[in-house]
């Protein structure tokens, strides 16, 4: 049997997922301490986010020296902002005998850092921030994106039949711990379609691949790709236990974009796939609200699959973070 | 003598005919717990309207017509609640019977007076009747069989029925019922939802 019956204690109480005590010690234990992405730099140099109420700034000077500060309440403190390529994230600067032990950026990212910072190369051309919200703890959001085989029942006619009919065959998973990485073999028809695109829009990509892939990085963020070449980095910020907002970006990059034509089509396509990609994101808010609702009515714990393995990691994490000494 | 609570307590769900044909489902709430009632292959049986897989909740209208599987990995269920549909069990989780058995949705109770279905969550208690006490229930039950059924022409009593009875009648048989759903322990109130049941309709779909 491949099914993982999970015993309590390997993943976190299911009233995790609604009370406003978890989602305290979360905003202490886990916003409060971890590396949290926070964006990509346009030219104003600065970026700000909010997640369980704690609201962070970060801003790049003249000199290209990185700052910031996270404001709980009246309560500021510094962060420790740094960059894997152009992707910025930060933390809270840590404090006390045992901050050297603090991990860092690299660290925290491994083994991802060095393909996120081959990605984030291609985070040009931005289009206008999104941000989508979801009558859901962001935890069920986060387990969503690392489920890997939804997209028959909630996709049908988006991603299914965008990735090879024999995914199950094609699909490739990595688990490292609390970060993961799955990519998906593009159907024939789809990789065919970005080749045109390709052709026509001449696209920068930071590697020949076929694929769609994400990479999740504990514990909020996600940078997906295609065809090695569109990027859009992924964020789900907690706003309450029941509620958050998934926050994405989308890049597509080009290597050139001269002619009115050329940024004309551009323009149009990019539109294209931030339609595209609201439409995925709306087949998933309603599963993730449904899980919002039934989770506190359930008696069991439920059971993993061989492709759900991602998702007991994604707990083994939280557990371990939360049982952090308070700071 | 079981505590009496929200989950101990039977609560009015809809009229037997509304879950007369087969895959016919209400749903309902009882504080934050979703239920529902589902005839599935002329057995009309009760669970907890949540998946057991990965907690999603299984039938979002308030009723209507069709299987009971889950809609975010398209698991369906038998009348005792058993998985039987599992996408990719070959593979992805190689389910056997016991396995398969540990997975049944959590049941819920369902009690019949005269034509009126009401539901329980909890599996174990004291009866509708004895809930209830005997005479109301005796009257309830008789009532209710006077209640028009779907599809049925309504004719006025011979007795001298006036019409506005007879309106009446119809209105009651389709009587609608307000639960205000609790958040569950630790949660906010706003995580309430609250529920107005309306009575599965004459229209609903019906199977192929």
């Amino acid at each position: 049997m491949t099914a993982l019956f999970p015993e309590t204690g390997a993943f976190l109480p299911h009233h995790h997922f609604w009370t406003e005590e978890a989602f305290a010690q979360e905003r202490e234990r886990v916003f409060g301490r971890c590396w949290l992405y926070m964006g990509v730099f346009d030219a104003s140099g600065a970026l700000s986010a909010e997640m369980a109420g704690l609201r962070f700034a970060v801003r790049r000077d003249a000199d290209g020296r990185l700052s910031g500060e996270r404001h709980d309440g009246a309560r500021v403190r510094p962060l420790e902002v740094d960059r894997c390529g152009a992707l910025v994230f930060a933390r809270v600067a840590p404090e006390g005998a045992d901050s050297h032990l603090a991990p860092t950026l690299a660290e925290h990212l491994h083994p991802y850092a060095e393909r996120l910072a081959a990605m984030s190369v291609n985070c040009v051309n931005p289009e206008p921030p999104v941000g989508i919200p979801f009558q859901a703890n962001w935890k069920a959001l986060v387990e969503n994106t690392m489920d890997d085989f939804h997209g028959s029942t909630v996709h049908p006619d988006t991603i299914h039949p965008a990735v090879h009919p024999d995914w199950q065959t094609h699909l490739a998973t990595e688990r490292h711990g609390a970060n993961s990485d799955s990519r998906w073999v593009l159907a024939d028809g789809t990789a065919g379609w970005w080749a045109k695109l390709d052709a026509k829009l001449r696209l920068a990509k930071f590697a020949d691949e076929p694929f769609y892939r994400h990479i999740f990085i504990f514990p909020n963020f996600y940078l997906a790709s295609f065809y090695g070449a569109v990027v859009i980095p992924h964020r789900v910020d907690p706003v309450a236990p029941d509620s958050s907002v998934l926050r994405w970006q989308l890049f597509l990059p080009t290597t050139r974009l001269d002619s009115p034509r050329e940024r004309a089509f551009h323009r149009s396509t990019a539109a294209y796939l931030v339609t595209s990609a609201i439409g995925v994101i709306d087949e998933d808010r309603p599963v993730c609200e449904a899980v919002q609702q039934g989770r506190p009515a359930i008696l069991g714990n439920g059971v993993y699959g061989r492709r759900e393995r991602r998702i007991l990691d994604f707990h083994a994490a939280m557990l371990a973070q939360l049982a952090g000494a308070a700071a | 003598m079981a505590e009496d609570t929200p989950d101990t307590r039977w609560f009015f769900l809809c009229a037997a005919d509304d879950l007369a044909n087969p895959n016919a489902f209400v749903t309902t709430r009882v504080g934050a717990i979703p239920l529902v009632a589902q005839n599935i292959k002329g057995e009309v049986v009760a669970f907890r309207n949540v998946c057991t897989h990965r907690f999603a909740v299984i039938h979002d209208a308030a009723s209507g017509c069709g299987p009971l599987r889950c809609p975010y990995h398209g698991w369906s269920f038998d009348a005792a609640g058993v998985p039987v549909g599992l996408p990719f069990n070959p593979t992805d989780f190689q389910l056997d019977a016991e396995g398969r058995r540990r997975l049944a949705l959590n049941p819920a109770s369902l009690a019949m007076c005269g034509r009126l279905v009401f539901i329980r969550v909890a599996v174990e208690g004291p009866g509708l009747e004895a809930q209830m006490g005997a005479d109301v229930f005796a009257r309830l039950a008789a009532l209710s069989n006077r209640f028009t059924r779907r599809g049925e022409l309504i004719d006025l009593d011979p007795a001298g029925e006036r019409i506005e009875t007879a309106n009446l009648r119809a209105v009651v048989a389709a009587a609608a019922l307000r639960l205000e759903a609790l958040p569950p322990p630790g949660a906010a109130d706003r995580f309430a939802r609250a529920w107005t049941f309306h009575p599965a309709h004459a229209d609903a779909e019906t199977p192929a």
